[in-house]
């Protein structure tokens, strides 16, 4: 399978200057936002829902049902979500780096489609040149009147403002987000009531869209909505992102029309992955973030569509795909896993705080060599009470959903691979080291 | 309480259709029920947060039954809840077995050992031993985070109580929650403290024994603990509190939870206040000047030489020359009896409990006293003079919420913002001199953002303050009774310095009056005392004049130093100088004792039993917890043994003789028995025919105030309230044999007074002194209290930029105070605009020398000049 | 130790006024504070509380919450490397230790000459380069023991220095742009355009029907 027949978000990769506004003005740059102005709100809503476009940042709602439940207020605001830390995930860091003009006009739009009062792209602080692009091509916007008062001579006013994070993963969690912008700990708020809809940033009804949602909006609102729901295959419609990494020859992001690849194309085809190291067989496969149960080999013709992945067991999320060879230890994997988790939660619910450190703790210990049998059944039930009957998609004791991705790889390791954590045990140490 | 939250539902809890108030969580409306779901950070007077997880239960949803938080999920209409499933114990004791994972295991050492909600759930719910083998979460043993705080990071289990109170409830984020996940920890600023009145309060919500007092810590055993619930007497706001002690010594203090007083809060100064009853300076036996020296004597001594001096000065020169100062922190029964003594039998009407001023007494017997609860829930509330947070901290407290949740609005009119200042509707600074003649004319409603046609003058309250302690009582009233022309069924809310001078003004302590308002010469036939007295009485600045002139003979200081805080310590000492006998009942050497001829030792703060009447006039309970000191009496003891020692028997052998006859001669306490404070939790607001809201009472959480449990509660030992008054089905008083109603002449007795004049300022860079009065600025408690003590801070000094260009000043300069010969100290000055012009604000505080310019009678001037 | 002088308070003027609340502005406060002294300084701390109007103590809060902010002084160049999954296959924690040896600073210190802290990361979104690393989150990967040894000496002998500023410089792009339009304004368009918007549904509601 070759790359999507219509490259949409990643349409001016390897353009020299791609960044730029003139380059972004030579390739159609801001034509979408001159359509969407001539036209009312409401109806580039219509072409949004008609796209079926899903959130494109893990949770995968429909941005335009997203949209339509934004609650009536005279206030409302707008974030875009940049704060990508999810691991192995790195297509908003690629988007923001190098295609920035097409993000803030994706954001005009979606602001002009809801009538937001001001517009903020969070990102993530670690994305220093992300950050200088972005802020390049908001000063390039104003400059052209694409922001500020009577957008392109028309009525619609808007400012937006370019918000640095400052690293911790839980906020892109949306409503840990909000409490960052807000200049608080990235703790959290308890759904219901604090839907951002709703109560959102300083209390007001708030959409928060992710960058690679919106940055499609351009080419969605210059074709329609129904030309992108040709794309792809039942709910999943368009394009997405996939972000491919660990033991393939060519790691790397692939836009591909949703539905129509499968795992196995994505890691195995020439033009894509490009296979496996010599003489290495495939092990297991993360889908769509670190708290996705994992995908075995014989899953791997699943086609990459939301649903399909879902109805396996699992998750597209983020659409990020790490591939584990032979060579990896599996108590290892799960272990880093652990440790990521307990490194970022927030602190403020005990199950997640208290169950991540003491988890990572254990299997440190395994991986380690000083494991013993009875871990596995204290590890089993250390997740159940995070998690309670380890079920997916997960129950929760927890305010947010980073409690419950804890235990969902160290389950998913003792699940599949028992046999490897009790040769760690009976031999006191890794067998692959 | 609005409306809507009154409103009851019906929802089922674990199969049981249960009746609960709409808007009330869960967790509440279940422990109403009879079912305690467990918690760890839900506290009942902040908001919820849901972190610990422990009170997980399930409810239904659209997705069927999940686990929720009780604390943060509403109950609504025909919601289902389980607490008593598998799935809830499971998620419960995981909840419980992480919170252990990292807990340290020393509580045999730690001060929550015993009453500890984590300690008694694992008991109750936990598992026998620990699954946890890793090595625990190291920190730093105890840091200081403020002056009486210390916090143990290892034991924390990161609930928030502590920092939701600094924020939410104080609105001083002086700590927050530093660092993530499991190194999370409680922290104050780099370099900063968490310093501030209510600071103890953290150590007391506190559900584990992460944060301890300085004072507390290693020093009892909870279960050697004896409980006494007793009522604070810092202040004149009667927080609740239970009073803990061990083998004769009082150990801690904690707040209870009453609706309608303090909601369990309390002042660091009612917190630590109880040292003082412990410290070196107690008086234990009476003591008499021999040659110059104080010497220790027996009661019989002491006694018979007050009562024969006594007894000559009245024969000699009538009772004229002989006054009383003080009374308002000693108990009513003690008030009752020294008011029964001097002016029922020895004709001496110049008492005084109110010596710093205060607040006139016939707006306290004849005006409308307002509830704490009315205060918060009053259309308008006028801020009239008053810091609240420095006169009634608690108050603040409660007033800082109902301005924020907009159940009340304010004005505050003052000549200095307030911490109040943000929160108001509005705040106008007002010279004093001018506020008289200027607020007629203020659109009160107007600026508190009131409509006129919504506001009836019952809805307003005006809290009268005593912010500035150069202010007369003649200068608050008369500008009460402007207030009052405009909204004529206004309430009051008086700030009063004593924690009983409201009680003590009810007994008849102040010149003219008698118990219960009735005012001197207009006394019925068979009124009970033989010789009351036929002419007017001095007040205290006047009776320390005349001392100072040689008119007076014997001044009696009744209570802890009732001339602390008083603003002119040059007359104090002239007065107490020439008066041939000086008699201090008290429980402390003080600052005057080297003026004093006879000490007579007074019980102290937890040693005695008895009753106090509040700001709002309720009375409230003092319970004993301790044997007394040395030989000190109680107040009324000592009048009774000096009656005695006269030769008359004033007819008191118990509190219920006493109440007895305040019952038969005192209006205000028809209906009121001492004994209905061994059951109405909240006290009993006098007189009885003022409606009073009754909440419900509080389910006692005991996870809420830990270390709170079998509260001993005293009363006087009554069976049955001795009379027995009728009340209509409103609550009000169906009685009017009495059909004079003396209270209603006590405004023309009162006008007799001269009234003081106030300096005006001639020359422009002399500045009117406004001596701000502070928490820890004086009293008994500050000075013999080590914690409180160390507390204290050097006062500052402030002016307006206007001002400091008059007088040739700058921010930062450290300067002096002058008038005439006079000068105070080095203080430092700070230029603001937080004052009104012409004024120069000066912190009072003791032992700084700015008590010397100070007259109450004509208000102060002087000049600032570089140091 | 600084408080924000001159054109940087100026900056911290600016960046306040970006917000319909002051509070919000106290993470970039954080990030300008560190672009001045690589730190997030006690009296920097104090000063952000005074422009956001929170306490010194809330600001601390806030900043401890977040890796990016330094509450101690570190190297002029902090070196995180990733060792998240999709790096460990790839042999993050090998390049750690490299580095850890050629900058000559264990995890979470600094080198003897203060030019080097390093740390050890989570994912830094650069997975098809693994293994990575940051240096004062200028991003370098696919490295190797060689790769950290060159990228030292380029550093050292500034070779990296337009592209590397020092510890707590983020963006290097200050925004410039009209003055904000104000909210209330906005709400008066916002008005307006609801209303235009209910009248053109209740339109088409009754074209339709």
């Amino acid at each position: 399978m070759p790359e999507a027949a219509e490259s949409i978000v990643l349409s001016r990769r390897g353009v020299e200057g791609s960044h730029t506004l003139d380059v972004y003005l030579e390739t159609g740059g801001y034509e979408g936002l001159r359509k969407a102005l001539a036209m009312n709100p409401e109806e580039i809503v219509a072409q949004v829902v008609e796209s079926n476009i899903l959130g494109r940042g893990g949770a995968g709602f429909e941005a335009g049902r997203k949209w339509s439940m934004l609650k009536k207020s005279t206030r409302r605001y707008l974030v875009i979500n940049g704060d990508e830390s999810e691991p192995a995930t790195f297509k908003d860091h690629f988007l923001v780096e190098n295609d920035p003009h097409q993000l803030v006009e994706g954001t005009i739009i979606a602001a002009y489609a809801i009538g937001a009062s001001r517009a903020f792209i969070f990102i993530r602080g670690e994305f220093a040149l992300g950050l200088e692009r972005v802020q390049s091509a908001v000063n390039d916007a104003y400059k052209i009147g694409a922001l500020g008062r009577n957008i392109f001579g028309s009525s619609f006013s808007l400012d937006l403002i370019v918000h640095p994070g400052a690293g911790a993963y839980i906020c892109g969690e949306e409503t840990a987000l909000l409490e960052s912008l807000e200049g608080k700990r990235g703790f959290p708020r308890i759904k219901p009531p604090y839907f951002p809809a709703v109560i959102g940033l300083y209390g007001e009804p708030t959409i928060v869209n992710n960058v690679e949602t919106v940055s499609n909006l351009p080419w969605i609102v210059s074709r329609g909505g129904a030309a992108f729901k040709a794309l792809g295959s039942g709910r999943s419609t368009g394009t997405r992102i996939f972000a491919l990494s660990g033991a393939v020859k060519r790691p790397g992001l692939y836009e591909l029309e949703m539905v129509k690849t499968t795992f196995r194309e994505l890691i195995f085809s020439d033009d894509l992955g490009g296979g496996l190291y010599e003489g290495r067989s495939l092990k297991a496969v993360i889908p769509g973030g670190v708290s996705a149960p994992w995908i075995t080999p014989d899953q791997l013709d699943l086609p990459l569509g939301q649903d399909e992945v879902a109805k396996a067991g699992s998750m597209l999320g983020s659409g990020s795909i790490i591939v584990m060879d032979d060579s990896t230890c599996m108590v290892r994997a799960a272990w880093r896993i652990s440790r990521f988790f307990m490194r970022e939660s927030c602190g403020q619910c005990t199950p997640c705080r208290e169950g991540s450190n003491w988890i990572e703790k254990v299997m440190a210990r395994i991986e380690a060599g000083a494991g013993r049998e009875e871990d596995l059944e204290l590890l089993m039930d250390l997740c159940d009470n995070i998690v309670p009957g380890v079920s997916w998609p997960p129950a929760q004791t927890t305010i947010c959903v980073l409690g419950p991705s804890i235990p969902s790889s160290v389950a998913v390791g003792i699940r599949m691979f028992r046999d490897e954590f009790l040769t760690h045990i009976k031999e006191g140490g890794c067998p692959f080291e | 309480m609005s409306k809507e939250r009154e409103e009851a539902i019906s929802f089922v809890l674990d199969g049981r259709p249960i009746w609960a108030r709409k808007g009330d969580p869960v967790i509440r409306a279940a422990e109403e029920a009879g079912t305690y779901i467990p918690r760890f950070c839900y506290h009942p007077r902040m908001k919820a947060v849901g972190m610990c997880r422990m009170c997980l239960v399930e409810i239904k949803g659209p997705r069927g039954f999940t686990l929720q938080p009780a604390c943060f999920v509403q109950v609504s209409p025909d919601m289902e809840v389980i607490t008593d499933s598998v799935a809830v114990r499971k998620a419960q004791d995981g909840v419980l077995e992480y919170l252990l994972a990292n807990h340290p295991l020393d509580c045999p050492v730690c001060d929550k050992g015993g009453e500890c909600p984590l300690q008694d759930q694992t008991l109750a719910h936990g598992p026998g031993e620990s699954r946890y083998v890793e090595e625990k979460r190291h920190f730093a043993k105890p840091i200081e985070i403020s002056s009486i705080v210390l916090l143990d990071r290892e034991r924390c289990i990161q609930c928030g109580r502590c920092t939701r109170f600094a924020g939410e409830v104080v609105g001083k984020g002086l700590i927050d929650f530093a660092g993530r996940g499991a190194n999370i920890e409680v922290a104050p600023a780099p370099g900063g403290t968490f310093d501030n009145y209510f600071s103890g309060n953290i150590i007391q919500i506190c559900p584990v024994g992460a944060l301890t007092s300085k004072s507390y810590r290693f020093k009892a055993r909870p279960w050697d603990l004896e409980q006494t619930e007793s009522t604070c007497t810092s202040c004149a706001m009667g927080c609740r509190v239970v009073l803990q002690s061990s083998q004769n010594e009082m150990t801690r203090v904690l707040g209870i939870d009453s609706d309608a007083i303090n909601h369990s809060w309390l002042c660091d100064k009612g917190r630590f206040a109880f040292e003082a009853t412990s410290s070196e300076d107690r008086v234990l036996a009476p003591y008499l000047r021999k040659n110059d020296n104080l010497v220790e004597v027996g009661w019989f001594e002491a006694l018979t030489q007050v009562a024969k001096t006594l007894t000559a000065a009245l024969e000699k020169v009538g009772p004229a020359t002989v006054a009383a100062i003080g009374g308002g922190s000693i108990s009513n029964e003690d008030a009752f009896a020294w008011a029964k003594l001097l002016k029922g039998y020895l004709s001496v009407d110049s008492l005084d409990c109110q010596p710093e001023g205060g607040v006139d007494p016939s707006l306290l017997l004849g005006g409308k006293i307002a509830t704490f609860d009315e205060v918060v829930n009053s259309k308008l509330t006028l801020l009239l003079g008053a810091d609240v947070e420095e006169e009634m901290p608690v108050l603040y407290l409660r007033l800082r919420e109902a301005l924020l949740a907009q159940t009340t609005s304010a004005v505050e009119i003052i000549e200095r913002r307030t911490s109040l200042s943000t929160l108001v509707s509005s705040s106008l600074l007002i010279e004093a001199d001018e506020v008289l003649s200027q607020i007629e004319s203020i659109d009160l409603s107007a600026l508190a953002g009131v409509k006129v046609k919504d506001l009836s003058d019952e809805q307003v309250v005006v809290v009268v303050g005593q912010a500035d302690l150069l202010r007369s009582s003649s200068w608050r009233s008369g500008l009460v009774a402007k207030v009052l022309q405009r909204y004529p069924n206004a309430k009051i809310l008086p700030l009063l310095q004593g924690a009983n001078t409201m009680g003590a003004v009810q007994m008849g302590m102040s010149p003219g009056l008698l118990p219960g308002g009735r005012v001197i010469g207009k006394v019925p036939e068979d009124f009970p005392w033989p010789n009351p007295p036929k002419s007017l009485g001095r007040n205290a600045a006047d009776v320390l004049s005349a001392a100072a002139a040689d008119d007076i003979e014997i001044i009696f200081l009744l209570g802890p130093n009732p001339l602390s805080g008083f603003p002119d310590k040059s007359l104090v000492r002239q007065a107490l100088e020439r008066s041939s006998m000086v008699v201090a009942i008290d429980s402390h050497f003080g600052e005057w004792t080297e003026y004093v001829d006879v000490v007579l030792p007074l019980s102290g703060y937890g040693e005695y039993f008895g009753s106090i009447t509040n700001a709002e006039s309720r009375v409230l309970p003092l319970g004993q917890s301790l044997v007394p000191a040395g030989v000190s009496q109680k107040g009324w003891e000592i009048a009774v043994a000096l009656a005695e020692s006269i030769g008359y028997d004033l007819g008191f052998e118990s509190e219920s003789d006493i109440w007895e006859e305040i019952q038969a001669i005192s209006k205000i306490h028809r209906g009121f028995s001492p004994s209905l404070l061994s059951t109405e939790v909240e006290g009993v607001v006098v007189p009885r025919s003022v409606k009073v809201h009754i909440a419900g009472r509080r389910v006692l959480d005991p996870v809420a105030t830990p270390g709170i449990s079998s509260v001993k509660r005293q009363a006087a030992p009554l069976s049955e309230p001795v009379a027995i008054y009728d009340f209509n089905p409103d609550g009000e008083l169906v009685d009017s044999n009495d059909s004079s109603d003396s209270l209603d002449e006590l405004s023309d007795v009162m006008k007799e007074r001269p009234t003081a004049s106030i300096a005006s300022r001639k020359e422009p860079d002399k500045l009117r002194l406004h001596l701000a009065r502070k928490l820890y600025g004086y009293g008994v408690e500050v000075a013999s209290s080590p914690t409180l003590s160390s507390l204290v801070s050097k006062p500052k000094l402030r002016l307006s930029s206007e001002s400091a260009r008059v007088s040739s000043v700058e921010d930062g300069d450290v300067v002096r105070i002058i008038s005439g010969d006079l000068s105070s100290g080095e203080f430092q000055l700070e230029v603001s605009n937080d004052v009104v012009p012409g004024v120069l604000v000066a912190e009072f505080v003791e032992g700084y020398e700015l008590d010397k310019f100070g007259s109450l009678n004509g208000g102060v001037l002087v000049k600032v000049v570089k140091a | 130790m600084s408080r924000f002088k001159d054109e940087v308070l100026q900056e911290a003027l600016e960046l306040v006024k970006l917000y319909p609340e002051a509070r919000s502005a106290t993470i970039p406060l954080c990030h300008l504070a560190q672009s001045v002294d690589g730190y997030l300084a006690p009296d920097a701390i104090e000063h952000i509380a005074e422009l956001t109007s929170t306490t010194p103590a809330e600001v601390h809060g806030t900043a401890s919450f977040y890796d990016m902010i330094q509450l101690h002084p570190v190297g002029r160049y902090v070196v995180g490397v990733c060792t998240n999954i999709a790096c460990m296959l790839q042999g993050g924690y090998e390049l750690l230790e490299a580095v850890e040896e050629t900058m000559g600073a264990s995890v979470g210190e600094t080198s003897e000459d203060s030019l080097f802290t390093v740390e050890e990361v989570e994912c830094i979104a650069l997975c098809d380069r693994a293994p990575c690393l940051h240096v004062n989150y200028r991003y370098f990967g696919p490295l190797d023991e060689e790769g950290v040894k060159r990228l030292k000496s380029d550093l050292i002998e500034g070779r990296l220095e337009d592209e590397v500023p020092s510890h707590g410089v983020i963006s290097r792009i200050k925004r410039s742009a009209p003055e904000l339009i104000p909210l209330e304004e906005i709400d008066e368009l916002r008005l307006v355009e609801d209303e235009q918007r209910s009248s053109r549904m209740a339109q088409k509601g009754g074209g339709d029907a």
